[in-house]
């Protein structure tokens, strides 16, 4: 009964959500180049006084956002030509846009409003290495096979990064090491890799003394920063759509390295570069003051959002918990209770849990699209084994003596599970919950990957920015949660095991 | 009361029980007896249907045991085991009333048959409060026995109930066994590899080997007409240790 009605009190939570607002809500990659054109976008829509706009900012890689736009769970994202032809609609060349759009038109999108700066993918080395081995276009790398290449998975993997590019100069290197984009300047900075990719208009280009070989075999496209927008966007809001014409041929390269820079080097939030551009350049809102990035740590861990991303997170792992609570016990008692089921299960809710939980996300994604639910559906699965397995050997490993005096005596097979062995199985059940809530507590940070909030908000801006106390300010409230949650446990097991048990 | 016919179990090439046909006799304690792996085990749990025979029925009360009757019978029959099968988790009082309590009986009428059954077993009531981890094995033991009574079955079938208790302990247990046994008149069939307590507690002895019965009689009529060479070697093997109990019998 408890069961059942739990199970409708998170079925309502999980898809409550999933009634869509109404209004724009404009999306974003997660880079600080993407929040802020995506912040613009949003503030400028908010400005025009139509309808209401809402900014999910950073919520992952280019297949992550695109899935999310095809959905309909953003209306508009800031794309760069490049991406869409190669990426998206797997073209061989960047075509011009009015050719991009015909082929969008099928997936019921349309690309539009270039803002005015090309971001292309280039490779960098460190100025005195390419002054030490003379490398100044991409192909020289071919003739030092042994320098040690880190890219990012996404670029590993594109069709337009490193695959099309080790063929198109026939670089000798087997397997670059993969790191992600907001690290990549650090491992280079310190020595770990001797090139990284990078894109033409990062800050930090020459806060490190880096040399972007040049590309002479024309082999990246053009990256033109666009919006990627569902076609009904225009017809359903004209006047929100007028005005974001505003941005066309707006923003040059200088000018977004410049923004760039306000984030990943002054440690500024992408909202208020943004609120700083539209006020002194489009006349929109009031800036943000003029305030400056670096705050105290205690400031900073304890600020704002700390309670609204608490509370997000809770919900991710509370949400979870019950689900795999709810599904999980009766998975074990089905497991004992049907033996040759129990390998069949066991391997099944194993081997979820050997899945990456970023892979993990992106299966679920095309199936829930982001936020809440994708998040609180693969930490359900992931709490799974601890919990199912627990219940198994909880009830399995009862003394046989002890069943039998239970089927003995009389009592109906569900009889037996209430009364006997699911309170002598209560311990280790206890114990599967504890340990898929502690774990929980650090994969929820994942969630933030998708839009779901909690902690990993933090760890994620920083690791886009490169600030470590932000990363810190997320990862520290994240460990402290795991262990008040170890310990309420803890304290839970003493109140809750039956006495005859301890 | 209680009788079987032609049950047989097999594992594999192994049998652990041939066909057996017994009718056991009312009000009276049968013995089974016989060394590790006779079968005798086996025959008490198929009587309850703890395992299922590969061939064969057995009767209790009147009823053929089905799987459609079996969780009521099982309820006619008093059942325990040799650690005493106490649920940890239940202390001795919420133990013996289990199985009264999900059926719903009248608490009035159990804490009276609780009563009668503590002063049955000699424990004291205020040691029904305790968790079994607290109590003595021979404390275990009886209220075990209690739980068994609960109901009162006209059936016992006990399992090896003293094999893990101290010499003294079991002597004291054996006692009070015996006096209850021959104050309830129930039909009790207690397993056993001990031969002094076959002889202190039978009625009859059944005496078992290698899954087959090899001699079914009263202690008196197996020493002196054994069946076969085993019976004797059997009982000479556990008499020569205790002469002067072994002549009681």
């Amino acid at each position: 009964m408890i069961k059942k009605f739990l199970c409708i009190v998170l079925l309502l939570t999980v898809a409550l959500p999933a009634f869509a607002q109404d209004g724009i809500t404009v999306g974003s990659k997660r880079f600080p180049e993407s929040e802020i054109l995506g912040e613009v976008v949003t503030r400028i829509i908010n400005n025009a006084g139509e309808t209401r706009a809402v900014h999910k900012a950073g919520l992952g890689n280019t297949g992550i956002v695109f899935a999310a736009l095809k959905h309909g769970d953003i209306d508009l994202y800031p794309e760069y030509t490049g991406s869409i032809a190669l990426e998206l609609l797997k073209e061989k060349t960047t075509p011009n846009l009015g050719t991009l759009d015909q082929q969008l038109a099928a997936q019921g999108l349309a690309v539009g409003v270039p803002i005015g700066f090309n971001d292309t993918y280039a490779i960098a080395v460190p100025e005195r290495l390419a002054e030490k081995d003379n490398l100044v276009t991409i192909g020289d790398l071919a003739k030092h096979p042994e320098l040690r290449l880190g890219f990012s998975q996404e670029f590993l993997s594109r069709t337009d990064g490193w695959p099309g590019l080790k063929k198109a100069y026939d670089l000798p290197f087997n397997s670059p090491e993969g790191i992600d984009h907001g690290l990549a300047y650090e491992a280079i900075g310190s020595g770990q890799v001797d090139a990284i990719d990078i894109y033409s208009t990062d800050s930090k280009i020459s806060r490190y003394h880096l040399r972007v070989l040049r590309d002479d075999k024309n082999y990246f496209p053009e990256y033109s920063a666009v919006l990627l927008y569902r076609v009904d966007v225009p017809r359903k809001y004209p006047r929100s759509w007028q005005a974001l014409q505003v941005l066309q041929d707006r923003i040059n390269a200088d000018q977004m390295i410049q923004m760039n820079g306000e984030v990943e080097l002054d440690h500024r939030s992408f909202q208020d570069v943004a609120s700083d551009y539209v006020h002194t350049n489009l006349s929109i809102g009031s800036g943000s003051g003029g305030k400056v990035g670096a705050q105290p740590f205690l400031s900073l861990l304890f600020g704002g959002d700390f309670w609204l991303l608490t509370e997000q997170h809770l919900f991710l792992v509370i949400a979870s918990l019950l689900l795999s609570i709810a599904v999980g016990v009766p998975l074990g008692i089905l497991a004992a209770r049907r033996r040759f089921l129990a390998q069949s299960i066991l391997s099944v809710v194993g081997i979820i849990q050997t899945i990456p939980s970023l892979a993990l996300l992106a299966f679920l994604i095309p199936l829930l699209s982001i936020g809440d639910k994708p998040a609180i559906v693969a930490l359900f699965l992931y709490s799974l084994l601890p919990i199912v397995r627990n219940t198994f050997t909880g009830i399995t490993d009862i003394a046989p003596s002890l069943t039998e005096s239970a089927i003995a005596l009389g009592l109906p097979s569900n009889a037996r599970l209430r009364l006997i062995e699911l309170p002598m199985a209560s311990r280790n059940i206890f114990a599967g919950i504890k340990t898929a809530a502690v774990i929980n507590v650090g994969t929820a940070t994942i969630a933030a990957f998708i839009g779901a909030g909690g902690y990993g908000e933090r760890i994620k801006s920083g690791l886009d920015t490169l600030d470590t106390n932000l990363i810190l300010a997320g990862a520290i409230p994240s460990a402290l949660l795991a262990i008040i949650v170890q310990i309420a446990f803890d304290f839970l097991d003493k109140a809750m095991t039956p006495k005859g048990l301890r | 009361m209680i009788s079987c016919q032609n049950i047989s179990k097999q594992y594999g090439s192994l049998t652990a029980l041939a066909p057996v046909s017994l009718d056991f006799r009312e009000g009276s304690t049968t013995v089974l007896i016989g060394p590790s792996g006779c079968g005798k085990s086996t025959l008490l749990r198929i009587l309850i249907k703890l395992i299922d025979p590969d061939s064969g029925m057995v009767t209790i009360n009147g009823k053929i045991l089905t799987s459609d009757n079996v969780e009521s019978v099982r309820r006619e029959v008093g059942y325990m085991v040799q650690d005493g099968g106490l649920f940890p988790h239940l202390t001795g009082r919420q133990n013996v009333l289990l199985l009264a309590k999900y059926l719903g009986m009248a608490t009035g009428d159990n804490n009276r048959r609780l009563k009668e059954l503590a002063d049955l077993v000699q424990v004291p009531l205020t040691l029904l409060d305790r968790y079994p981890s607290a109590l003595s094995g021979g404390q275990r033991q009886r209220v075990s026995l209690m739980r068994a009574l609960m109901l009162d079955p006209n059936v016992l079938l006990l399992d090896e109930p003293m094999g893990a208790l101290d010499p003294v302990t079991r002597s004291d247990l054996q006692m009070a066994l015996k006096e209850i046994f021959s104050h309830l008149k129930k039909t009790v069939i207690l397993v056993t590899h001990d031969m002094d307590e076959a002889a202190y507690l039978s009625d009859e002895v059944i005496m078992m080997r290698s899954g087959s019965i090899v001699q079914h009689g009263t202690l008196e009529e197996l020493i002196k007409s054994p069946a076969s060479e085993f019976v004797t070697q059997f009982i000479r093997a556990q008499r020569s240790m205790l002469p002067p109990l072994s002549e009681d019998a």
